[in-house]
């Protein structure tokens, strides 16, 4: 047996032991299961754990003593964000709505992380629906940032980001609208990836919009990232909106640098942020010179309309997504019969957080007769504006680069009363969403003990860039990443 | 863009959300408050751009091949009588 | 008094195997109740619709059909309401409002020399089925079956073209052969097809009729409301911009409680269907795939068969029936004698049976009769009592002919004497027949009825004219 922190260490590191038979995966799961009962009354990471966790883990250990032929992530634990689909296990989007919904099937990128040996160790926290930036609007608990746990771990994904920087997995499953995957991930020093808008299934992502969202790994190495992104991409019979690429080795070309490659620093995302943010990328971007890259500063005209566009079209669509919600089929059950229907569903659909219920009714503002072209129209127009524009900057860049949030991770409360004012803290993310292109936060620094994240964004299909960009980068930057 | 709590509760009614007066009052402020804001759209002269929209050529969609659902769906239904699923009163 | 009618037809796709977009079976009849339902068609969250392609292209032959323009790419869109029977709460469908979205728009359609417009076909999902144990207005609770949630239809939608409801029902019968020629629904299955009528006079507000069960029942609906609406106009009562629905029981149109104005269906693009890309290549494999349609088949009776078009038209108005008839030919070249069957006695029989198909005759059957008749072993009548028969038991012609002993008297010395019996009974008659050429039918008659349908009618016309000419001699 070798001595590793078995919390703190890789997927990669801990996978190679588990296959050579030097860790055993049930000590190794029963580990973090004890670190989870040790921190979670702090850090608040998950709504449910998986009981058959232990199961599954011998089951690795007795394929490893037969020899038998192991995944990729054979034995390693990883969190799934609760608005992905487990056939086993509860999937509540932090909403009363799914509170004790068990779906009867699993979404597409749990079978094949389970084909790969992973091991499900539990459902991480999130705002309701994912409508939210900092994990507060959870219907359940609030989650804590593991490096200050007065504030907020970011969102909607925070659940699996703090789970990540506490220790309490090692891989983690996160899903990003217009920052979801990046924001939680830059508040809590991990590392998170948004995909190319169709190169992962949302097959059993549960909606909030369409076509915006997708699924992402959220790990504490970039090495460990563009493993799990080789386990979950390719096309899916179960989604009409995958793209037809074949699937690739992510690892493989890692190491390659960033020498010789144009990368942009986009000067409406770090005009007007926070200035500890705005040293740390200036920063980050001048040590992207020292490795032999070009770098300029590029400015995008549409980003100014950014925003008002990505909400525009997430709430459009959300209100239509969250419609099915009426308490008939399956979720909150509250006793139909005798209700006459419509005071029924509205009895239901009251349910749902103040949050979700704003989003759903300016959704539907935007999309009722007569404002249709007003609004939904018009953002769709900027949409395609703000796609032209990256376009026309990809022919010069390779990639671009910008802080991932304005702003250093608050405290909680701050900022929940004021919608707008929260809306713009996806100022820099929401960009990577509307035009369906990569985007990557990687940890840049820690300023007062708080995180700062760095943002890579390429062209469609460039994953492979941004992954060794951020490896380049990630070798030559020490920042923590995980306290235990 | 100004926005009324009538047109606020309509949209309410529209999205079967119930909003009792206190929560009205506060969304007709917030929801005036974000649709001002998607306002800053009219800004921009939008007239020459044709969205983009993704193809794919028609190949690409589902084979008409019947196949049993082997999800046990019902499963989620908590409320159901021989089989059909109990919904509320239509009158 | 300028009336326009205009139709919105809405038809299941019962030729597809699976639902519109999922893989449930398309045919939900019969089965126990959501025992044909998947995470899918329920709307569970986190599904995604699964565009069934033959659907596509079903919807593309029967916009070709009906001459209506392709896009180059067709998109779907959600319209957004609630009710029990959709599983999501919006209605995946096409919309064209903001650009051409639906799979056929702006064709005509030409039926009895005159022409009808065709707004356009789309491609949409039927709901489930909602079922009240004492009534809509007692029940206590819904139940729900969403074993019909997702199936594909074809929503037709033709420009207020009509002005007569007898118009409305000719081209409807013509959309129900070229829908069986194309071979994507089967109008006949119970609640394939329903229809949407609009009726406004000159300057007066719409009404609509909104789910007429069945084709049959449209021009009746239609009928009873213009009479309706043409009563108010001599009451001097304004007609109500309004919905109604047709009570086929009571067969009135009735006003709909909904409240239309309430509704605003929210379309928008939906996000996870692309848009699909048709191009050249399918438009053209499609039109060479094409069947023959109900037009082109009708010219060719004509042409190739010498039929009248009234006769031609009947036999292609349902294509069972133009199938059943061209086998039969193959069996028997008469095109004219075996037409005549289909378009006199046979026709009652189909009508009433709903369908050839539902009687137990086959083309053999009617080959066999009339060739029977040609050669003069029956007389037509006798064929006409042997029809009647088989269309029941299923038995050959020949062998009921046999069984009825019903060989035609045309044996001369025996129908001499039946001719004298009737010609001893009936004095009054033959004295009126000695004046009036015409009486001899009478004599005729009596006796084909003594011989209960079997004497040869020529031959036993012939006897009675020589037995008067000898008389009157």
């Amino acid at each position: 047996m070798i001595t590793m922190d078995l919390l703190t260490s890789s997927a990669a590191d801990i996978v190679t032991q588990i296959k050579k038979g030097y860790v055993s995966t049930e000590e190794y799961i029963a580990k973090i299961f004890d670190h989870i009962k040790k921190v979670e009354s702090n850090v608040h990471a998950y709504i449910s754990l998986n009981d058959l966790a232990i199961e599954r883990a011998r089951e690795v250990d007795s394929a490893v003593k037969r020899g038998e032929k192991l995944g990729k992530l054979a034995g390693i634990a990883i969190a799934v964000k609760d608005n992905i689909c487990t056939s086993n296990m509860k999937t509540t989007c932090a909403s009363k709505i799914l509170e004790h919904y068990i779906p009867p099937y699993n979404a597409t990128v749990i079978e094949m992380l389970e084909r790969e040996g992973a091991i499900i160790i539990g459902k991480t926290n999130l705002d309701e629906f994912a409508m939210g930036t900092t994990t507060e609007f959870s219907r359940f608990k609030e989650t804590r940032n593991p490096w200050d746990i007065e504030r907020v771990p970011g969102g909607s994904s925070g659940g699996s980001a703090a789970s990540l920087a506490a220790g309490e997995t090692t891989l983690a499953l996160g899903s990003d609208t217009g920052g979801s995957i990046r924001c939680p991930a830059s508040f809590c020093s991990v590392v998170g990836l948004k995909p190319t808008y169709g190169l992962v299934s949302r097959f059993g992502l549960v909606s909030f919009a369409n076509s915006l969202e997708l699924i992402g790994p959220m790990c504490r190495s970039v090495y460990d990232t563009a493993l799990m992104l080789n386990c979950i991409t390719g096309r899916d019979s179960m989604d009409h909106t995958t793209l037809d690429v074949d699937t690739k080795d992510y690892t493989a070309t890692i190491t390659q640098g960033v020498k010789g490659l144009k990368i942009g620093l986009v000067r409406e995302m770090i005009s007007d942020v926070d200035e500890h943010v705005s040293k740390t990328i200036h920063d980050a971007a001048s040590k992207f010179e020292s490795l032999g890259a070009n770098l300029n500063e590029v400015s995008i005209d549409s980003l100014q309309y950014a925003l008002a566009s990505y909400y525009t079209i997430a709430m459009a669509e959300a209100s239509s997504n969250l419609a099915r919600y009426d308490g008939v089929r399956y979720g909150i059950d509250m006793g139909p019969e005798g209700f006459e229907w419509n005071s029924y569903y509205t009895k239901v659909r009251s349910n749902f957080g103040d949050v979700v219920k704003r989003r759903i009714i300016i959704g539907t503002y935007v999309l009722s007769s007569g404002y249709y072209g007003k609004y939904y129209l018009k953002a769709q127009k900027v949409r395609t504006l703000i796609k032209q524009e990256f376009a026309s900057l990809f022919k010069t860049y390779d990639l671009l680069i910008a802080p991932t949030m304005p702003i250093l991770p608050f405290k909680i409360g701050e900022k929940t009363m004021d919608p707008l004012h929260m809306y713009m803290t996806d100022i820099d993310t929401v960009a990577a969403n509307l035009i369906g292109i990569p985007s990557i936060s990687i940890p840049c620094a820690f300023t007062d003990g708080l995180p700062i994240g760095l943002q890579i964004m390429g062209d469609h299909l460039s994953e492979e860039l941004l992954i060794r960009a951020a490896y380049a980068f990630e070798e030559i930057t020490d920042v923590k990443k995980v306290i235990v | 863009m100004m926005v009324s709590k009538e047109e606020v509760k309509h949209l309410a009614w529209l999205a079967r959300i119930e909003l009792d007066d206190k929560e009205l009052e506060v969304y007709t402020k917030q929801v005036e408050q974000i649709i001002s804001y998607f306002d800053t759209l009219d800004k921009i002269s939008l007239e020459d751009i044709h969205i983009s929209q993704r193809s794919v050529p028609y190949s690409k969609f589902r084979d008409d091949v019947p196949k049993e659902s082997t999800d046990n769906v019902l499963s989620v239904v908590k409320n159901s009588k021989e089989k059909f699923v109990k919904a509320p009163k239509m009158a | 008094m300028k009336i326009n009618i205009g139709l919105e037809i809405h038809c299941q796709m019962t030729g597809l195997k699976s639902k519109l977009f999922c893989s449930c079976e398309a045919d939900y009849r019969g089965k126990q109740p959501n025992g044909n339902i998947c995470p899918i068609c329920l709307g569970l969250p986190g599904t995604l619709p699964l565009l069934n392609k033959k659907a596509l292209e079903n919807a593309l032959m029967l916009s070709l059909a009906l001459n209506c323009k392709i896009p180059d790419v067709v998109s779907f869109y959600r319209k957004n309401y609630f009710y029990p029977d959709l599983p999501k709460n919006f209605q995946i469908t096409q919309y064209n409002s903001y650009q051409i979205s639906s799979i056929g728009s702006g064709g005509t359609v030409e039926f009895d020399h005159k022409k009808v417009r065709i707004r356009r076909i789309q491609l949409e999902e039927d709901p489930g089925r909602l079922v009240y144990e004492s009534g809509i207005a007692t029940s206590n609770y819904t139940l729900v079956d969403y074993n019909r949630a997702g199936v594909a239809l074809m929503e037709i939608v033709t420009e207020p073209d009509f002005d007569d409801p007898k118009d409305v029902k000719l081209f409807l019968n013509k959309l129900v052969s070229v829908l069986e020629h194309l071979g994507t629904c089967d109008t006949k299955l119970d609640g394939a097809v329903r229809c949407d009528v609009n009726i406004s006079q000159e300057n007066k507000k719409k009404v609509e009729i909104k789910n007429v069960g069945s084709f049959k029942e449209v021009e009746k609906a239609l009928v009873f409301e213009i009479s309706r609406q043409k009563s108010f106009g001599i009451k001097g009562i304004e007609v109500k911009s309004e919905t109604r629905h047709w009570d086929d029981i009571r067969r009135i149109t009735i006003q709909s409680r909904t409240k239309e104005e309430e509704q605003d269906y929210r379309y928008f693009p939906e996000p996870d269907i692309p848009a699909a890309y048709l191009g050249n290549e399918l438009i053209n494999s499609l039109t060479k795939q094409m069947p023959e349609l109900p037009d082109a088949r009708k010219s060719r009776f004509v042409e190739n068969f010498g039929l009248s078009e009234q006769n031609a038209q009947i036999l292609i108005d349902e294509k069972d029936t133009a199938d059943f008839f061209e086998e039969s030919l193959k069996l028997y070249d008469d095109a004219k004698e075996i037409s005549n069957w289909f378009v006199t006695d046979l026709k009652v029989f189909i009508n009433e049976a709903n369908g050839i198909r539902s009687l137990k005759i086959k083309p053999s059957h009617i080959a066999e009769l009339v060739k029977l008749v040609n050669q003069s072993t029956i007389s037509r009548n006798t064929a006409k009592q042997i029809l009647q028969q088989i269309v029941k038991s299923g038995e050959m012609p020949s062998v009921v002919m046999n069984n009825l002993k019903a060989t035609k008297i045309s044996n001369e010395e025996a129908l001499i004497q039946i001719v004298d019996d009737v010609f001893a009974k009936e004095t009054i008659a033959v004295r009126d027949a000695l004046k009036n050429e015409k009486a001899i039918n009478f004599l005729l008659g009596k006796v084909i009825q003594s011989t209960r349908g079997r004497a040869d009618p020529k031959l036993t016309t012939e006897l009675i004219r020589k037995k008067i000419a000898s008389i009157s001699t």
